[in-house]
């Protein structure tokens, strides 16, 4: 098994998405969190959690049992309670609305790190942990990348549910809750709003598990972890986000679709979530080895996305990520129009109403997936419907687009992804509790359910100089699909959609489709929201 | 000629040759490598996207922002447009209003915002525009160091693929 491979995110003066270079970790070490009732416990509070215990939780034992820690309280700030936790730590957290204000203003030594919003290195956020993070929770104490302290930390709330507990970022730190090379992260049952950057954010980390977490209003991410791996996302409520309510960016890379020494295939998984109502629902550019699962990502602009269009991003080009037994549905959330787009030029972010999304990045409204520059991902037994303009969307991305200068690799995306039995423009009768193996419900149409540009890319190795070609048999296709009354819809006709295990044929694709994707490069929200030739910022009417 | 003239004429040269070797290329450095490719998209009938390989024919690297690229019709009225040199779709590490007040020239170049042509090499461009109504229609593309002719022939032929 490789070890994963080392790259650096680039670094840049300022901006949100500015990032030290990071390193996957190993993936035959570590291991999927789970959750604990032993270990050492502090207890935070708030100054009225008790009166919101009384009042709020109705659950009479989760009441009793709340009560019984209150009187064991000694922190009134949750960073506090991380800043005495060693391995293996319990951090109970009662009822009440944590803003952590202490952390606004920099202790001596850490005023030029406050000011600054680039990319930090791990030894600064060592220095100054709350520069840039509401709460930070760092693992490593010898900068060697391998966590050695406050591993395997669990803060959970206490509360009947998450919004009992709130985390408020105030929209003053990049991240409301940073875990750092914290291998072994449990974070649960709280809900977390107001970022600047990402309202979760887990980086570097072997091992974490977020369980029953909301996510609200983060002007960027709401829950978003980079090259980690052994990671879990479940129970999540992710919403009201200007880019992606959940991004497993940078995903484990070493693996390829063949399982570690534990027999994990996939290094992050993400299930039970309900991503909603922000400009996509997942995404994650050079999103690997992830599987998403029994998720609903609805009424955001595009329900999903996985792409290699960004430089720097560790783990490149995108491959074997999977997708089944979702709900990918209603993603038309009108974000790019001219009244939004005037709202997002003129009122400036700290004034805005968190409800009314400013979309970050582009994308193509009304996209239920989207893989953009994929390689070998798995699209299986979703409903994909009422997406206005496309139920899935595949196409190439060139790979000098990411930075890559060998010029061998410049086809070496957009191949061997497998759609297969998945049920198009169909709404199931219930969204809870779906026969994923069956195909029943009402017509509700997608404005076209396959959309590829016709490009199937070679088989390169990553790791290698050059385009070293291993694989002889897969291409992309498409197989045992289905929708209302037993057909779907594709541009290319179906026909012309390889059945599995596809075509090994490398082609450049269909120009006149790939070059109506090129003008929406040049969007800006401040100065070109509308460029022409770009259809991509107009919800299309319902088909 | 006493030794003050020939200094002044030294300096006259000199001026004389450092204005022909100047970073400032000729008009129309750049020109099509082959026919430009005009496509109608099927959403926006009253769109047009050009794409072709331009060439450098000055003796001098080009430098070209998108930004500054101008689309105007026959009446030499400006047309709404966008360029890139981007070979594809891409986006930027940073949302557009949030990154860094300048980013390398490399990055610019990924991002398709940037193209330097050396002499004789070429560089794939997308421009984008609105076409107008009535009887005017697209027909320059101007990069700020020369203009390039949107071909008739070119368009006449996307419309009839319309």
């Amino acid at each position: 098994m490789m070890v994963s491979i080392a790259l650096a995110v680039v670094p840049a003066g300022a901006g949100a998405h500015a990032e030290r270079a990071t390193f996957f970790p190993n993936p035959n070490l570590g291991a999927f969190p789970v959750y604990r009732n032993y270990g050492p416990e502090l207890v935070v509070c708030a100054r009225d959690s008790k009166r919101r215990i009384k009042d709020e939780i109705q659950d009479p034992v989760v009441r009793r049992d709340n009560m019984r820690l209150r009187s064991r309280c000694r922190f009134d700030s949750i960073q506090r309670a991380v800043n005495q936790a060693h391995n293996g730590y319990r951090i109970k957290v009662l009822p009440g609305v944590y803003e952590e204000k202490r952390w606004q203003t920099p202790p001596p030594g850490c005023e030029d790190e406050y000011q600054n919003t680039s990319a930090l290195s791990y030894a600064q956020h060592r220095q100054c942990p709350n520069a840039q993070n509401l709460i930070a929770i760092l693992g490593d104490t010898n900068d060697d990348r391998i966590c050695d302290s406050k591993c395997n930390i669990q803060i959970e709330g206490t509360g009947d549910d998450p919004g009992d507990v709130k985390i408020e970022g105030e929209k003053l730190k990049l991240n409301v809750v940073r875990a750092d090379r914290a291998d072994g992260i449990f974070l649960k049952n709280f809900q977390v709003e107001f970022s600047d950057f990402n309202n979760i954010y887990v980086l570097e980390t072997n091992g974490f598990h977020l369980d029953g977490i909301v996510s609200k209003y983060s002007r960027e991410y709401g829950i978003l972890s980079f090259t980690s791996d052994h990671g879990i996302y479940e129970n999540c409520d992710a919403s009201y986000s200007g880019d992606s309510g959940v991004y497993p960016g940078s995903g484990p890379n070493a693996r390829h679709g063949q399982p570690d020494a534990h027999g994990h295939v996939y290094g992050i998984e993400i299930r039970n979530c309900n991503s909603h109502d922000n400009t996509i629902g997942m995404s994650g550019t050079a999103g690997n080895g992830t599987w998403a699962h029994d998720n609903r990502f609805h009424d955001n602009s595009d329900g999903v996305t996985t792409d290699s269009f960004a430089s720097g991003h560790p783990g490149m080009p995108q491959d074997n990520s999977k997708w089944s037994h979702n709900l990918i549905y209603s993603n038309n959330n009108d974000l790019f129009n001219a009244e939004r787009d005037a709202y997002c030029q003129q009122v400036p972010w700290e004034d805005r109403d968190p409800q009314k999304v400013c979309p970050t990045f582009q994308v193509p409204v009304g996209t239920g997936i989207l893989i953009a520059g994929g390689n070998a991902n798995v699209v299986e037994e979703n409903y994909v419907f009422d997406n206005w303009r496309r139920g899935t969307m595949l196409h190439w991305v060139p790979a000098a687009l990411r930075g890559e200068q060998d010029n061998a690799k410049t086809y070496d995306t957009s191949s061997n992804n497998r759609y297969t039995r998945n049920c198009m423009g169909t709404r199931p009768a219930s969204l809870v509790n779906v026969n994923f193996t069956t195909c029943a419900g009402t017509q509700d149409k997608n404005g076209v359910d396959f959309w590829w540009d016709e490009e199937e890319g070679q088989d390169c190795i990553e790791e290698q100089a050059g385009c070293v070609d291993n694989e002889s048999v897969k291409g992309n296709c498409w197989d045992s699909n289905t929708g209302f009354g037993g057909t779907y819809t594709s541009d290319p006709v179906a026909l012309l959609l390889p059945t599995c295990p596809g075509l090994d044929a490398t082609r450049p694709g269909n120009n006149a489709k790939q070059a109506t994707l090129v003008p929406c490069a040049t969007w800006d929200p401040q100065t070109n929201p509308d460029p022409p030739g770009c259809d991509w910022f107009t919800r299309p009417p319902e088909p | 000629m006493d030794a003050r003239g020939i200094a002044w004429l030294s300096l006259v040269v000199v001026a004389l040759v450092a204005g022909c070797g100047d970073d400032k290329p000729a008009k129309d450095s750049l020109a099509w490598f082959d026919t430009p490719s005009v496509i109608v998209p099927p959403t926006l009938k009253g769109d047009r996207i050009l794409q072709a390989e331009v060439r450098n024919d000055s003796d001098h690297k080009v430098r070209v922002e998108a930004a500054t690229i101008r689309v105007f019709d026959n009446n030499g009225r400006r047309v709404k447009a966008s360029a890139t040199f981007a070979e594809g779709y891409v986006h930027s590490l940073y949302p557009p209003t949030r990154g860094p007040a300048s980013l390398p020239d490399y990055e610019l170049e990924r991002l398709g915002k940037l193209a330097e042509i050396d002499p004789g090499k070429t560089a794939r461009i997308t421009v984008s525009w609105r076409e107008p109504k009535g009887r005017r229609t697209a027909a320059t593309i101007d990069y700020g160091q020369g203009k390039l002719t949107i071909p008739p022939e070119s368009l006449r032929q996307a419309e009839r693929e319309l």
